[in-house]
């Protein structure tokens, strides 16, 4: 079958097969990156990474489950084990008392710091070196636009501008 | 380029194709077939006789071995795979499309087309899927070598004034 875009469905289903695999697999070796030398999982990364970006390292929960794309269920576990372990602590909006925020703690800033240096060394190793810096530019911008198109989250931004 | 910039770039690469993936998948799942086992069925069906060993399997779809062995134990009880050595070499085991596999594999293969078109070819026009694409094979090639680590190799070379925080989420799939 072929539409007046001219790409047919065996091509359509290639290339998203080739950005598919292009993006586990390097997805997966940056994880192995951080986990080899510190021992975090990609998961517990993914939400340090989040906070130490965040305004005064916290947001709420929701949000951030949100963006980590996990079911509330399976993310409320992860914060769990996150909380136990030190890095991060659990606290109420001073606005809204319904509203909980996820904060890092001191030991949470250090670790975090020091994955996203080797994060940092990875990705200038692995993606970097490999694009150069215009091919991460144009990959970034296309990516953006699939991310604002296919996320409720960000066509409700979208929405109210 | 700075940190910063490098950082965000990547974000935004893994928020886009998650998004857009999950986008995607949830199409299939409303049928009541979860969305890695469709990626199992999909590759499975676009390949020669519909089999592919296990551990090429596991590679495909990026997941270790252990979790792959219990999703495809959950397949084979609904009857969409079945399991079997190569006569050539026991050693190998092969995983195989069913009659029921290959029906289910093509229904759902043909909402995942319409999906795509709608949520990937519809956001970004035929040249900037090309482009996409295009970059992706670059970091495929590039990587091509780096096949991941075992456990042991891991264990070898993390820092061991840290604890071991790890949590093997996918091998719980």
């Amino acid at each position: 079958v072929t539409d007046p875009s001219g790409l047919s469905d065996d091509e359509l289903v290639e290339s998203w097969a080739v950005v598919t695999q292009g993006f586990q697999h390097t997805q997966s070796l940056l994880g192995l990156d951080v986990d080899a030398v510190l021992g975090l999982a990609p998961s517990w990364f993914e939400v340090l990474l989040r906070l130490l970006r965040a305004p005064e390292h916290r947001m709420p929960m929701n949000r951030i489950a949100d963006d980590v794309t996990m079911t509330s269920g399976g993310f409320t576990k992860l914060a769990d084990r996150m909380v136990e372990a030190g890095l991060l602590r659990r606290t109420p909006s001073t606005n809204d008392r319904r509203v909980t925020y996820l904060e890092l703690t001191d030991e949470g800033v250090r670790v975090a710091e020091r994955a996203m240096a080797e994060h940092v060394s990875s990705l200038r190793a692995r993606v970097l070196a490999a694009l150069s810096e215009e091919g991460i530019v144009s990959l970034a911008k296309t990516m953006r636009d699939l991310r604002n198109a296919n996320s409720a989250y960000h066509q409700r931004l979208a929405d109210k501008q | 380029m700075t940190d910063e910039d490098l950082i965000t770039s990547w974000s935004l690469v893994v928020e886009g194709f998650t998004r857009t993936q999950d986008r995607v998948l949830r199409a299939i799942e409303e049928t009541g077939v979860p969305g890695h086992w469709f990626e199992a069925l999909h590759l499975l069906l676009r390949t020669e006789n519909h089999r592919l060993p296990m551990s090429r399997l596991a590679r495909d779809l990026s997941m270790t071995g252990g979790g792959l062995t219990k999703l495809a134990d959950r397949m084979a009880r609904e009857g969409l795979i079945d399991r079997r050595s190569a006569e050539a070499d026991r050693r190998i085991v092969y995983a195989a499309l069913t009659e029921k596999g290959i029906e289910v594999a093509r229904t759902t293969a043909r909402l995942y087309r319409s999906a795509l078109r709608e949520h990937v070819l519809g956001v970004l026009d035929q040249q900037r899927l090309a482009e996409l694409t295009r970059l992706m094979r670059v970091l495929i090639e590039a990587h091509a070598s780096a096949m991941p680590p075992t456990e042991e190799q891991i264990a070898i070379q993390r820092d061991p004034s840290l604890p071991d925080r790890r949590v093997r989420d996918r091998t719980s799939v």
